[in-house]
């Protein structure tokens, strides 16, 4: 049976102020030709100092994103 | 010998990171290390908890590179990074950062510049937590200042 695109989602982890804020873990519906930017606005945050990854490596807001991916979002670090 | 950078989920003991790093470093001359302390103060007043959350392979990921950028950068024998992550007491120790070297000046500087990505760059999320409320930290003016010297 094919998936609608009603059944297209990614999932969406959030840390540090970000989590607090929206939520730990996130589904979002995507369309097929969605990017990072989109996840970003659909989530509900702002343009501002937050980095998007997906497998491990940052990725730009124009980066693609697929149904099934997993997009994180990261607030400024601070160690020490 | 080489020490891995570690994030540790417990406490850990600076003194035992101290002798651990001079174990493994027989032919230095100077040896520098850096501890961090949580404060018992923050913004919202006293804290009773500092709280480090982490990513489950990135963290890591960015203690190595930090730690091999010092090795690199610097004439030094051995490098030694040990963060802890989850929540800290007042007073204990979050982070050891640690050189060992021929001569001082690259164990100074290689401590110096450990500290200023791990604050800057090190991928944890701090959070203070007290009676006034919690509250996410992210790094000052300053951090950034210090982190550009180095460029």
């Amino acid at each position: 049976m094919a998936e609608s695109p009603a059944s297209a989602t990614v999932t969406v982890r959030l840390f540090g102020r970000l989590a607090d804020q929206f939520g730990r873990e996130l589904n979002l519906p995507v369309t097929d030709d969605c990017c990072v930017g989109e996840v970003r606005r659909g989530v509900g945050m702002p343009e501002g100092k937050v980095r998007a990854c997906i497998g491990d490596n940052m990725v730009t807001d124009a980066h693609p994103v697929r149904a099934g991916d997993e997009v994180e979002f990261f607030p400024p670090v601070s160690g020490g | 010998m080489r020490l891995p950078s570690r994030l540790s989920e417990g406490a850990f003991d600076p003194a035992t990171e101290l002798a651990a790093l001079t174990d493994a470093a027989p032919g230095a001359g100077a040896i520098v290390s850096f501890v961090g302390l949580a404060r018992a103060e923050g913004a919202l007043g006293p804290v009773e908890q500092l709280f480090l959350e982490h990513h489950p392979r990135l963290t890591q990921h960015s203690l190595d590179q930090i730690a091999q950028a010092a090795r690199d950068r610097f004439a030094v024998e051995v490098i030694s990074v040990v963060h802890r992550c989850g929540a800290v007491a007042p007073g204990k120790p979050i982070v050891f950062a640690g050189a060992a070297a021929r001569h001082r000046r690259a164990a100074f500087e290689a401590a110096d510049y450990l500290m200023d990505r791990l604050k800057t760059e090190a991928m944890f999320w701090k959070r203070e937590d007290g009676p006034g409320g919690s509250l996410w930290i992210e790094p000052t003016d300053a951090d950034r200042a210090d982190r550009q010297r180095w460029e």
